[in-house]
C-alpha cells in the first residue's frame, strides 16, 4: 500500500546517512591504519569503507523502514536502547554471515561447522578487535536515530535546502497553497475530550502524509489544528495539489472503520487552494524556520475560512486556475467573489468537486 | 586576545545573564559529546596497538579533547555561529572549519609548548624546531588533525540543529517529554508588526523580508532574558509562550516593555536601513492546551485548544480598539499586576463556542 514515492523518500534518508557511515569508517580506520601500519594494508581501507557501507544499509534501512514506527509513542531515549539492543543484534547476524561467506570463499574452508565455530568464536568475537567494532558501530547507530529524528524535524527537502543554501537570502517563489482544517473541530474536541482529541489529530496528520507524499507536497507547517502544504506553482503540481485532495478524501474513508471505533467519529476536512507570489527565507536566532511571507498566504487562510461559511468542502482561487485546465473528472464551480488582501478588485472563488 | 576580551565584554554588556547562561549549557553539552569520542577515538587507537599507549594517557587525552573541545566549542557557540549567518551552510562550515582549524594549531602548539618547556625545562628556541619537525609534521598529528575536524563538523551541526529545536526542544525530545500528549496550562503572546501590509507595500517584500528577520532576531534577546519560548512563527507574526506561573506573568510584561524599549533604542539602525522602525501589536491570553508532537514526515511540537484561538483573535482585537498590547481577563487572574503598567477595561470579546464573554484590558507602561 506504500506508494513509490514514499520509498523513495526513505531510500533517500538510508542512502544519506549510510554516506555519514563511510565517512566515520573512513576516520575509524584511519586512526587505526596511521597508528598500526604494519598491521593493515592500505587496501583494506576500501574493504572496510565496503563492510560498513553494508552494514550500514541493512542497519540503517531497518531503522527508517520498520523499527521507527515501531517505538513511535516511546521517549526517544528508551526507543534508541530498545533500538540499539535490536540493530546490535541485527549487525551480530549480519557479520557473522559475511565473515562465514569470507571464510568460506576466501579460504576455500571446508563447511564444517564446528571449525568454523572454533575459529569464528576464538578468533573473531572473543578478540578487543571486534569488540572495537561493536562499539564503533553502536555509537555509529545512535547517531543514525538521531539524524533520522533531526531529519524527521526538517521535513523531507529541508535539510538538503539548509545544507545548499537555497533560502539563506530570502528570494521569492510562486508556491500553490492548501491550507486544510478539520471540520467541526472545536466540537470533536468537546465531545471527546481534549486528550483523545489530540490522538485523533496525530493519527490524522499520520493518515494525510501518504498521499501529501504521493503527490511531492511539501508541509509547510501545522498551525493549530491546521496544516498548511505546498508545492512549486507549476501545471503538473496543480493536478497534483487536487490529486492529493482526491486521494486525502479515499483515504479517510477507507478507514472509516477504524476512526469509528477509536474516536467514534470520522473526521472530515475542508481546504482553501490559491497560489500565488510569496517571499521565503529562514528568520530567528534561536529558533531557525523557513517562512514564508506574503500576501498570499493570508489569502488562502481566508478562503479557507470561506469554505464554512460558503458550506462547500473545497475552495479555489481563481488564481489557482489560470492557465491550468481542469480534467474533467473534478467539477469546478463559480461561488462568487471576495476580496482578497493587497488587491483592489475583488477576485473569483470556486468550489471543487469530484465526479 | 585584547581584541577578543573587548569584544566579548561589550557582547555582554548586551546580552544578559540568562543569554550567556543558555550558551553555557550548549558548550557544556557539546564538550560532553567531545570527551565521548576522545574515549572512542583513543579507544580504537589503544586496542590496536596497547604498546604505545599506556593507560595513563586515556585521560590525558580525554582532558585535551575536552580542553579543545570547549575552545573551539566556545568560540564557535560566541562568535562565529552568527559570523557566516548570510551564506550558505556548506559555504559558512567551510568557512569556520578553517578558522578553527587556524585555532587547532594554535591551541596545540601553546599546548605543546608549556609542556615542553615546564616539563621537559627545554628552551622555547629548540621547541619550535622540534615542534616543526616531530610533531606538525609527524603522521600521529595528521589524525588528530582529522579528528577534530571531523568533531567539528559535528559541533556546528549540532548548534544548527539544537537552533532549529529552538531552547528546551532537543533535550524535550530526547527525553520524549511530548510523546504523549498532555495537558498544559500556559500563557501565550501574539505579536505582529504594526501595518505590515503597507510595510512591506512600501518597501518591496524581499526587503520586507529582511526586516522581519532583524526584528525578530531584535526581540530574540529580551525573550531569552524572561525565559520565554518561541513557539511559531505564522506568516509575520510570531507566537511566544510561558508557562502559567504568577512569576512568567511578570515575565511576560517585563518582556514586552523591554522588546519595546530595545526597538525604541534601535530606532536610528532601522531608519538607516529600511526608512522605518518597525513596532508592534500583542494579544496575551493564558489557558489549558494539549501539547503534542504531531507528524510523521515533518515532526512538530503543537499545542492545540481554544485558548490558542482566542489568544489570535484578542491579537486581532488590537487593531479594532486601537490598543497596542490587549491582555484578557484570563491571563490577570489571580495576579497583582506590578506597578509600572497600567492596566485598563476596555471592553470585552465573545468566545467561540461559549456564552461567557471575555473582559479585554489594555496595558500601558508608566
Amino acid at each position: 500500500m506504500i506508494s513509490k514515492r514514499v520509498i523513495l523518500y526513505r531510500l533517500y534518508i538510508v542512502f544519506s546517512i549510510v554516506v555519514i557511515w563511510v565517512l566515520f569508517s573512513i576516520v575509524l580506520l584511519y586512526n587505526i591504519v596511521e597508528v598500526d601500519k604494519v598491521a593493515l594494508e592500505s587496501r583494506r581501507l576500501s574493504f572496510f569503507s565496503l563492510a560498513f557501507a553494508i552494514i550500514g544499509t541493512i542497519v540503517v534501512g531497518a531503522e527508517a523502514f520498520f523499527l521507527k514506527d515501531a517505538f513511535r509513542k516511546m521517549p526517544i531515549w528508551l526507543s534508541t536502547i530498545l533500538r540499539m539492543t535490536l540493530t546490535f543484534l541485527l549487525i551480530l547476524v549480519v557479520s557473522i554471515i559475511v565473515l562465514l561467506a569470507y571464510y568460506l570463499f576466501r579460504y576455500k574452508g571446508e563447511l564444517s561447522f564446528m571449525d568454523f565455530e572454533k575459529n569464528f568464536v576464538q578468533k573473531v568475537i572473543l578478540t578487543p578487535s571486534f569488540l572495537m567494532v561493536m562499539i564503533d558501530l553502536g555509537i555509529l547507530s545512535f547517531i543514525s536515530i538521531l539524524a533520522l529524528e533531526i531529519s524527521d524535524k526538517y521535513g523531507p527537502g529541508g535539510l538538503r535546502n539548509l545544507i545548499r543554501g537555497r533560502y539563506h537570502k530570502p528570494r521569492k517563489e510562486n508556491r500553490i497553497f492548501l491550507f486544510l482544517d478539520i471540520n467541526d473541530s472545536t466540537t470533536i474536541a468537546e465531545q471527546i475530550g481534549h486528550e483523545k482529541y489530540f490522538n485523533m489529530l496525530h493519527d490524522f496528520f499520520a493518515d494525510i502524509t501518504e498521499p501529501i507524499l504521493t503527490n511531492w507536497g511539501h508541509i509547510y507547517q501545522y498551525v493549530g489544528d491546521e496544516i498548511v502544504i505546498c508545492w512549486k506553482n507549476t501545471p503538473k503540481n496543480k493536478l497534483r495539489c487536487l490529486k492529493f485532495v482526491q486521494q486525502a478524501v479515499l483515504t479517510f474513508k477507507r478507514k472509516e472503520k477504524y476512526y469509528l471505533k477509536e474516536y467514534g467519529v470520522v473526521p472530515t476536512f475542508k481546504a482553501g487552494i490559491h497560489a500565488g507570489d510569496v517571499t521565503a527565507g529562514y528568520i530567528g536566532i534561536i529558533k531557525k524556520d523557513l517562512i514564508f511571507s506574503g500576501d498570499t498566504l493570508n489569502t488562502t487562510a481566508r478562503i479557507r475560512s470561506k469554505c464554512h461559511e460558503l458550506k462547500h468542502l473545497f475552495i479555489v482561487s481563481v488564481d489557482f486556475l489560470n492557465d491550468f485546465d481542469v480534467p474533467a473528472k473534478y467539477q469546478i464551480d463559480e461561488l462568487g467573489e471576495m476580496e482578497f488582501k493587497g488587491r483592489k478588485e475583488k477576485s473569483k472563488v470556486y468550489s471543487l468537486e469530484f465526479n | 586576545m585584547i581584541l577578543l576580551l573587548t569584544l566579548f565584554s561589550q557582547r555582554s554588556l548586551m546580552a544578559s545573564r540568562r543569554i550567556i547562561n543558555y550558551k553555557l549549557i550548549i558548550l557544556a553539552n557539546i564538550s560532553i559529546i567531545w570527551v565521548v569520542f576522545a574515549f572512542l577515538f583513543l579507544y580504537n587507537i589503544i586496542l590496536i596497538d596497547k604498546n604505545d599507549v599506556t593507560g595513563r594517557s586515556l585521560i590525558i587525552f580525554s582532558l585535551a579533547f575536552a580542553t579543545i573541545g570547549f575552545i573551539v566549542s566556545a568560540s564557535l557557540v560566541f562568535y562565529l555561529k552568527n559570523a557566516f549567518r548570510h551564506y550558505p551552510f556548506w559555504l559558512s562550515v567551510v568557512l569556520k572549519m578553517l578558522l578553527t582549524f587556524v585555532l587547532f594549531i594554535l591551541i596545540a602548539f601553546i599546548m605543546l609548548a608549556s609542556y615542553y618547556v615546564f616539563g621537559q625545562q627545554g628552551t622555547l628556541d629548540e621547541f619550535a624546531d622540534d615542534f616543526y619537525r616531530n610533531v606538525f609534521l609527524s603522521r600521529a598529528f595528521m589524525i588528530f588533525m582529522f579528528d577534530l575536524a571531523v568533531m567539528t563538523l559535528l559541533t556546528i551541526i549540532m548548534l544548527e540543529v539544537v537552533d532549529k529545536y529552538g531552547p528546551g526542544g532537543f533535550w524535550g525530545m530526547i527525553r520524549g517529554k511530548y510523546v504523549k500528549p498532555r495537558i498544559e496550562n500556559r500563557i501565550f503572546i501574539f505579536l505582529d508588526i504594526n501595518n505590515a501590509t503597507t510595510i512591506a507595500e512600501k518597501l518591496g517584500h524581499t526587503k520586507y523580508f529582511r526586516l522581519l528577520r532583524d526584528f525578530f532576531a531584535e526581540i530574540t534577546i529580551p525573550l531569552l532574558a524572561n525565559n520565554g519560548e518561541i513557539y511559531q512563527y505564522v506568516g509575520d507574526e510570531v507566537v511566544l509562550s510561558w508557562k502559567n506561573t504568577p512569576l512568567n506573568k511578570q515575565r511576560c510584561f517585563k518582556f514586552l516593555r523591554q522588546s519595546f524599549f530595545l526597538l525604541k533604542r534601535r530606532e536610528a539602525k532601522f531608519l538607516k536601513r529600511y526608512g522605518i522602525c518597525p513596532t508592534f501589536k500583542a494579544g496575551i491570553h493564558s489557558g489549558e492546551v494539549t501539547a503534542g508532537v504531531i507528524g510523521i514526515v515533518k515532526k512538530d511540537l503543537v499545542y492545540s485548544g481554544d485558548t490558542l484561538n482566542t489568544a489570535a483573535r484578542i491579537r486581532s482585537k488590537c487593531h479594532e480598539l486601537e490598543e497596542t498590547f490587549v491582555v484578557s481577563e484570563g491571563f490577570l487572574h489571580e495576579f497583582s499586576t506590578p506597578f509600572a503598567y497600567k492596566v485598563n477595561e476596555i471592553g470585552d470579546m465573545e468566545l467561540k463556542g461559549r456564552t461567557e464573554k471575555e473582559k479585554l484590558f489594555s496595558v500601558i507602561f508608566e
